[in-house]
């Protein structure tokens, strides 16, 4: 792997390579290596955290310093990919994006609810898998809050044609 | 110096979302990501045990036998309230997050059902 080339994760976002030393290239090579060798997820749980941990500790790196490491992004994808590849986990959807949103901007779900003007019932059952929202409904909410819903492509796939 | 005296910890976490909290299906990576993140943070990691265990037990609400398939974690932990809290506390968290009643904790065989704060059933 170079650093010209970045790696691109299970949502679609590119995590960039050009801060990484040879060090941590080599790493990053030889996580990929063992996913694809070892496919097994539980497996490569051990061994990923095992190898990027102690490659960090020996640096002195704060655990919460390492965990924002393009390292430890790549291996917790390619780690996350065995684990929907071997149908025991899917891939994240806008309910993941929506708890994230209301985490990373509101103080509670009331909150987001107030200024969105959803019903918190409604985003408890939906935020538990048990319904969803309209695509009108999400979509007019977060306009409120200034957001938009976007269609974009799965990773890895084309368009079916079919 | 002595070294502290550890105790080994175990838990399970259930592969698929409660069919009564949730729908039944299998957890969002996000989910996955979350547990690892706080492990490392917190406990600088565990180890899970090959496979996935498999097992019944009645629900609390129901009465009903549910039949699980969950990864189990094992990690080694001074023996000592604050540790041991802290790994309540993550648990309890983990239930809202994997949709779960309660999550099975072993401390060095001693057995203990965490419940999560919000435990919703609406």
């Amino acid at each position: 792997m170079t650093r010209a080339e970045p790696y691109t994760d299970l949502k679609g976002r590119p995590i960039f390579l050009t801060d990484l030393d040879p060090e941590e290239l080599a790493l990053v090579d030889d996580l990929r290596n063992r996913a694809e060798s070892h496919p097994d997820w539980n497996d490569f749980e051990n061994y990923w955290t095992q190898a990027v941990g102690s490659f960090y500790d020996a640096r002195g790196v704060p655990r919460v310093e390492s965990r924002r490491t393009a390292v430890y992004r790549i291996a917790e994808d390619l780690g996350g990919r065995l684990a929907v590849e071997a149908g025991l986990a899917s891939l994240p959807d806008y309910r993941d994006d929506l708890e994230r949103l209301i985490q990373d901007e509101f103080s509670t779900r009331r909150e987001f609810c107030a200024a969105t003007g959803l019903s918190e019932d409604m985003l408890s059952h939906v935020l538990a898998h048990r319904k969803q929202f309209g695509i009108d409904t999400l979509a007019k909410a977060l306009d409120r809050i200034g957001y938009q819903l976007r269609i974009t492509r799965e990773p890895g796939r084309t368009a079916s044609k079919q | 110096m002595t070294p502290p005296r550890m105790v080994e910890c175990s838990f399970l976490i259930p592969i698929y979302r409660d069919t009564q909290l949730s729908d039944g299906e299998p957890h969002t990576i996000e989910a996955w990501y979350w547990l690892k993140d706080r492990l490392w943070d917190a406990f600088r990691g565990a180890t899970i045990a090959p496979g996935l265990y498999h097992g019944f037990y009645e629900d609390p609400d129901s009465g009903d036998q549910i039949q699980d398939k969950s990864r189990k974690y094992i990690i080694a932990l001074t023996d000592d309230a604050a540790s041991l809290d802290l790994l309540r506390d993550l648990l309890c968290d983990a239930c809202s997050v994997f949709h779960q009643k309660m999550i099975y904790l072993s401390i060095s065989g001693r057995v203990e059902f965490i419940r999560g704060a919000n435990h919703d059933t609406s």
